[in-house]
């Protein structure tokens, strides 16, 4: 029977569609940006998969349907720049510089770090979108030969790292201004950075939206021109 | 609007963004050409955000369910990850701390600069 289950394409969506629930619930109730529904969601579907020894094919049959609508999800990326073009008006000369430097110091760092500590070009390819939102980042990893997966894995650290870092960041490096704390998490750590800009701030929140379109956009034509 | 008709919308674009990505000359990820597309058709008020608001507030407010098959992906690379753990998770640490204070920085840099410029930067900062 558990064959007959497993083999089915309705599979591969119900584990996925399942776990992430699970996730989101867990977080909700534990209230800890460290329990992310991504990434829990990506734990027990391994998990699943390696106690009842299914096959990936199996799993994929299903899973690839939700590959499907990842395009089209992306290009809905450009409601958050539209909603907030009042914002991105008033201020676009500092989003503009902002953002640039941010995505370059982000390619830049990783860049240097796997240079420094040996990290293989396969693995640097895909860290090197680290800091964008993660439908960018699998494109901007696949266009210069990284690992899907290991992308998937970068995102996923800079996103929970700058989320729960973010309060601490403002007083370190003495960050008053909202407009550029905004920004400056969004730069970051992406989507995941945005949900804590939103609980500080409103004015953090939005620009931090702002900065996922924004630094999306720069780090894809940077990473055409990035030399290796 | 009808919901077929929000889901062909949505879709039609994509569609569109991978025959552009297609024809050009350079290698550009086609999802991102369908962002641009819908960017410039919100603007130029072809399309109104209540024409696609159903299936873009559904799909945006569970985007990240999406990349859970990406993610169990590192499957297939499960020893280049056990292998390479601990560089991958410091490189991305640390990086996060500069990526802020870069941003920060530049953006109260330039805040200040546009507000000390003269009329013409101010004007440019409005368009």
């Amino acid at each position: 029977m558990i064959e007959a289950i497993t083999g089915s394409a309705l599979f591969g969506i119900v584990l996925c569609l399942g776990t992430f629930r699970l996730g989101a619930v867990l977080q909700r109730k534990t209230k800890l940006t460290l329990v992310n529904p991504l990434l829990v969601s990506i734990i027990l579907c391994i998990l699943v998969i390696k106690v009842f020894q299914i096959p990936m094919e199996n799993f994929f049959k299903g899973a690839d349907v939700l590959n499907m609508l990842l395009p089209p999800a992306t290009a809905l990326l450009a409601l958050n720049i539209y909603n907030q073009i009042k914002l991105l008006k008033k201020y676009a000369l500092p989003v503009l510089v902002g953002c640039t430097m941010g995505s370059l110091s982000s390619m830049v760092s990783v860049t240097l770090g796997c240079k420094l500590l040996g990290i293989d070009k396969a693995i640097s390819a895909a860290l090197l979108p680290k800091s964008c939102t993660t439908p960018i980042a699998i494109e901007i990893a696949q266009g210069r030969g990284g690992l899907v997966p290991i992308a998937i894995v970068g995102v996923l650290i800079a996103g929970i790292s700058g989320a729960v870092l973010a309060p601490h960041f403002a007083k370190i490096f003495k960050v008053d201004n909202p407009v550029a704390e905004g920004l400056a998490i969004g730069a970051c750590s992406h989507a995941m950075g945005t949900t804590k800009a939103i609980e500080i701030g409103e004015v953090q929140g939005a620009m931090s939206g702002v900065a996922i379109g924004v630094c999306g956009l720069i780090s894809v034509v940077l990473s055409m021109f990035l030399p290796v | 609007m009808n919901i077929l008709a929000q889901i062909a919308i949505v879709l039609g674009i994509s569609l569109c963004a991978e025959a552009i990505a297609s024809v050009l000359p350079f290698v550009f990820p086609s999802s991102i050409i369908g962002m641009l597309l819908l960017l410039l058709l919100l603007l130029s008020g072809v399309l109104k955000t209540v024409q696609i608001q159903s299936v873009s507030g559904f799909l945006l407010a569970n985007i990240a369910v999406l990349f859970v098959p990406a993610g169990v992906s590192v499957l297939r690379y499960w020893d280049i990850l056990a292998a390479n753990w601990l560089p991958i998770f410091l490189v991305c640490l640390l990086s996060t701390p500069i990526v802020y204070a870069v941003t920060a920085w530049s953006v109260k840099a330039t805040m200040k600069l546009v507000d000390r410029s003269t009329q013409t930067e101010k004007e440019r900062n409005a368009q």
